[in-house]
């Protein structure tokens, strides 16, 4: 057992001490302490600070003043926030997941899933390509999920992201006729097809 | 504090439920481990204003056990402590899969008082390896009290407290509570302070011995 199973391990008996008892008696820590030797140390430690909150429970309870609950909820507030923005980066790092990127990490491309499923290749390659319109079939999303391995969400984004793709290639092209020929350019905000 | 029978908490997903409870304000009656399932299955970029109220309500709730659990004996007031303990539980909060997260939402207020007493306990090792100032011989010293001497209107339990927090030996402290409740030093046949704490019969009673010899003093200075 590595240092990070033993500190996992004592983390939960102490856990259920807590939850098990407020105020243990010398029986009680006995008990514990002889089923669990490897962290008697820490029970008795333990044991020694519920008995003295127990002792102190008739008290007056000691408030939090307003400096102290302020300070925590800027502390929530900042998690959150690094929270949200690590979500939003592991759903660009999704999105970044190409077709090619999926296809090469379960080996397959486009004639063998054409032979597997029985669909036309051009189908495929639209898919793949970028050119297909959502919605994507939902037979066509259950096979290809399960013959990729990968959820839903990261089917559609790979779909998003080479489309988004499709239309900057286009988009910029059209932008690049419209400087240097603006006759002859087709508008390039219209959404390539 | 306390789920009420009549209105129970929506389910951790039901995110309406959720901005109801806010909008009324019932979410402040609700069991915190619901509080917590919801701001963990619901994830925090679900509806902003009701994850935010969620967890500035359980980052309010943590910080009240805390501050009730770490006294103002600490350095710091306790304050280092508190903050140490918090900022872990926030993280564990917005982290269902760790250990702190998932405990949390099954037992809210036991989980908080474990980290406490976790922080207390490192605190307490880090004293006694920086100064043995806090040997029982200068626990009764009145410049070592937070008061400006021995209290008079303090009444004798309160006054057994005042010393006992100025033993930062965990074992003594332990040793004395258990002879309080009665248990003796040695025994053969039943539960011994000695037994308990993995010490000689000689060790238990000296611990013990030291503790009364200072409450002695002090309660006599006191009348």
């Amino acid at each position: 057992m590595n240092e990070k199973e033993r500190d996992t391990e004592r983390d939960e008996v102490l856990f259920e001490l807590h939850k098990t008892l407020t105020n243990p008696t010398a029986k009680q820590i006995l008990k514990w302490v002889k089923r669990y030797p490897q962290f008697a140390d820490d029970i008795r430690a333990h044991a020694a600070i519920m008995k003295d909150w127990s002792a102190r429970e008739a008290m007056p309870a000691v408030e939090p003043d307003a400096a102290m609950l302020s300070r925590g909820h800027s502390r929530v507030m900042e998690a959150l926030y690094e929270a949200r923005t690590a979500s939003a980066t592991a759903g660009n790092k999704v999105a970044a997941l190409t077709f090619e990127q999926i296809m090469a990490a379960s080996k397959s491309d486009v004639p063998t899933l054409s032979r597997k499923f029985g669909i036309k290749r051009g189908i495929l390659a639209a898919l793949v390509g970028g050119r297909m319109l959502p919605p994507v079939g939902d037979r066509l999303v259950e096979k290809l999920t399960e013959c990729w391995a990968i959820t839903v969400d990261t089917l559609y984004l790979a779909c998003s992201e080479v489309a988004l793709d499709r239309w900057f290639l286009l988009g910029s092209h059209h932008l690049f006729l419209a400087t240097q020929h603006p006759r002859e350019s087709t508008p390039w905000t219209a959404f390539p097809t | 504090m306390m789920n009420t029978e009549e209105e129970p908490p929506p389910k951790p997903t039901d995110l309406d439920g959720w901005r109801r409870a806010i909008a009324d304000g019932s979410y402040r009656a609700f069991r915190m481990e619901a509080v917590v399932a919801a701001i963990q299955d619901l994830g925090p970029n679900a509806d902003e204003a009701v994850i935010n109220s969620l967890a500035l309500h359980a980052t309010d709730r943590m910080t009240g056990i805390l501050r009730n659990r770490i006294g103002v004996h600490h350095r710091n007031e306790g304050e280092d402590l508190i903050d140490e303990a918090r900022d872990r539980l926030i993280q564990a909060m917005l982290n269902p899969k760790s250990a702190d997260g998932k405990g949390l939402r099954v037992a809210f207020y036991s989980r908080v008082s474990f980290r406490a007493a976790d922080v207390i306990r490192k605190a307490e090792k880090a004293n006694e390896r920086e100064s043995d100032v806090e040997d029982i011989d200068t626990v009764a010293d009145p410049k070592y009290s937070s008061s400006s001497g021995p209290r008079k209107d303090m009444d004798e339990n309160a006054y057994v407290e005042e010393i006992l927090r100025r033993v930062t030996d965990l074992r003594k402290r332990l040793a004395f509570r258990l002879h309080m409740e009665g248990v003796p030093c040695k025994s053969s046949r039943s539960e011994s302070i000695s037994k308990v704490l993995d010490v000689s019969d000689k060790t238990a009673e000296k611990w013990v011995k030291e503790v009364q010899a200072q409450l002695k003093l002090i309660v006599g200075e006191k009348s």
